[in-house]
């Protein structure tokens, strides 16, 4: 029921419509309402929705009418995003992720009134040049405590200990690989419709690059891209041993997946890094790139992929509901003013119905009885 | 004379160093390494599903061998390139003033047309003559480059010839570092622990953690 005498926020219209995909002219026409009209309460022109309308669009759009009196706390905003997707990538679906992003910042944030996530421990360290970008790979590995030597065999974990969380979302659509966000909540989304475990992998230290070397800045330009794959690349291959890895046989493509199950990236990803460090020629990464595509591997995934380490963080935190701290999954639903389906979207888990326990039904006495 | 036959003439242990002071056996590790090492790189880029045969493998290999000799005479200043006029592509070059060429095949059956001397070849063996006072008049010496079935460089030997064309010594370069017996040197995987993930104990902490959330995380 909404409250009287509380505020209604638009931001928090909009944001629910964004993450259902729906225009304001869509919604608007769900509830029977001008899109003009939706549009006022979303920028607040107008403050006063009437009951039963504030009641129609939370039944559309999948919450609770109390989750329109609500300030959004933690907006994820555009400039601290960086999305890792293609260029064709509509702007309607970035603002969709952003939407539910932000709806998970708000599941995190009351999760972490219940447990203590790590705190938040990446470097920052700006890089733009090849060089500097090495060195901040080698910088963040020594950070964080990982040799310059050995693959990495749970890059997620890595992130996560220092206080990233890693969502693994599933969009409907395979243009974005990746998203992070770089604020009071640091959140990586992985595409996992993707499915190539090897560029999940590089997707994660792609958005570990923009977190050590984008800060504040805004990103998704050719150049910061490009940046952050080299950072990927140098971060999960540093260069001395990979290079002292590469040259051990001739290059073939039994030593490049070999290559790819020691170091869990995408033999693109070997191929490339490779020719960036100088040990293969423009006429050999050229060729090589030239096989991937007609063997279909460039467009309909790679053989041998390697394993994958699913993030832990947020399931951990999901599944110790109602074990390990007093709040349930269904209480920090309700609290959220979440419906139980729109919950599952957001966080990929299912909200059980509660159960009723039978001694608390009192039967009618049956006529034979009575 | 038959490959069989040869080894009979020949020494047992022939260091070519000893008759020809300029071959050092440094000298010739570095010179086998580029043979074998550019070698091993153009056969990576061999595809014979693209049309590449053995002959295109074969012109590459040259051509890129000679590139490579090429750069190390620059580095090198023992070695140098010797001017074919007659025969531009013909490859004759110089370890200090002894002049050598290479061919593909055994060490003891050298083709016939590697047998010959060009102009270039025997103007530099009177400079060894006159520079280190080595007589070459009678002898021209080889590079046998061996190939294995990978394709894969097995072996440079230095052959000995003489004017018949008849192999008197061969002596096989060892390479700096053996391919087949270098294990490799692997670091371990890094293997990250999981994530700690612990309930807030009481009220006191759960303020003080929202508090963090809401402020400065």
């Amino acid at each position: 029921m909404p409250v009287r005498g509380r505020v209604f926020v638009g931001e928090r219209l909009q944001l629910a419509r964004e993450f259902n995909d729906l225009t304001q002219k869509g919604v608007g026409w769900q509830v029977a309402a001008s899109h003009a009209l939706v549009s006022q309460y979303e920028t607040g022109k107008r403050k006063d929705p009437t009951h039963d309308l504030v009641e129609a669009f939370a039944d559309v759009l999948g919450f609770r009418p109390e989750f329109f009196y609500e300030t959004v706390n933690d907006a994820f905003r555009e400039e601290e995003c960086s999305f890792r997707h293609r260029r064709s990538t509509p702007e309607r679906l970035k603002t969709q992720i952003r939407a539910h992003a932000t709806l998970l910042g708000m599941v995190i944030e009351r999760l972490s009134s219940h447990f203590k996530f790590p705190a938040i421990y990446v470097p920052k360290i700006p890089a733009s040049t090849p060089e500097e970008i090495e060195s901040a790979a080698e910088q963040s590995r020594r950070h964080w405590n990982l040799d310059l030597e050995g693959p990495i065999l749970q890059i997620g974990r890595v992130l996560e200990r220092a206080g990233v969380i890693i969502v693994p979302h599933v969009v409907p659509s395979t243009k974005v690989d990746a998203f992070s966000r770089n604020g009071a909540t640091t959140v990586i989304f992985l595409n996992q419709s993707v499915r190539s475990t090897s560029r999940w992998h590089f997707d994660i230290a792609h958005e570990c690059g923009h977190l050590v070397m984008h800060a504040g800045m805004s990103t998704g330009d050719e150049e910061t891209e490009t940046a952050a794959n080299r950072y990927a690349s140098a971060f999960l291959m540093p260069r001395n041993a990979f290079a002292r890895d590469f040259r051990t046989v001739p290059f073939s493509w039994r030593h490049i997946f070999d290559l790819k199950g020691r170091w869990r990236v995408s033999a693109a990803a070997i191929v490339k890094r490779a020719y960036d460090l100088g040990l293969l020629g423009a006429v050999g990464y050229r060729r090589a790139f030239q096989y991937m595509s007609k063997m279909g591997w460039r467009t309909n995934g790679e053989p041998q992929e390697p394993e994958f380490q699913p993030p832990e963080l947020l399931v951990a935190a999901l599944n110790g509901l109602g074990s390990r701290v007093d709040m349930t999954l269904q209480g920090l639903c309700e609290g959220l003013h979440f419906a139980p389906e729109t919950f599952e979207k957001v966080t990929g888990v299912r909200v059980p119905e509660l159960k009723v326990n039978p001694v608390d039904v009192i039967c009618f006495p049956s006529a034979a009885q009575s | 004379m038959s490959p069989l036959l040869y080894k009979s003439f020949m020494s047992l242990h022939f260091e070519p160093w000893s008759k020809y002071p300029p071959l050092l056996p440094e000298r010739l590790r570095i010179v086998a390494g580029i043979i074998r090492d550019v070698r091993r790189e153009t056969v990576a880029l061999h595809e014979a599903d693209a049309g590449d045969n053995e002959w295109s493998l074969g012109c590459r290999v040259y051509a890129r061998t000679v590139h490579a000799f090429q750069e190390a005479a620059e580095k090198f200043e023992w070695l140098t390139i010797l001017p074919e006029y007659e025969k531009p592509l013909r490859f004759t070059f110089a370890i200090g003033s002894v002049p050598i060429r290479f061919y593909r095949g055994e060490a003891g059956d050298p083709p016939g047309n590697y047998v010959s001397v060009s102009y270039a070849e025997l103007y530099q063996q009177q400079l060894a003559l006159q520079i280190d006072g080595i007589r070459l008049v009678d002898q021209i010496l080889r590079l046998a480059v061996e190939v294995d079935e990978k394709r894969d460089v097995s072996g440079v030997s230095v052959v000995e010839i003489d004017k018949q064309g008849s192999v008197t010594e061969t002596y096989k370069i060892p390479f700096d570092v053996e391919l087949e017996t270098v294990a490799p040197l692997r670091s371990k995987p890094i293997d990250v622990p999981p994530p700690q993930l612990e309930p807030v104990k009481n009220q006191d902490e759960r303020k003080k953690l929202k508090g963090r959330h809401a402020g400065s995380r």
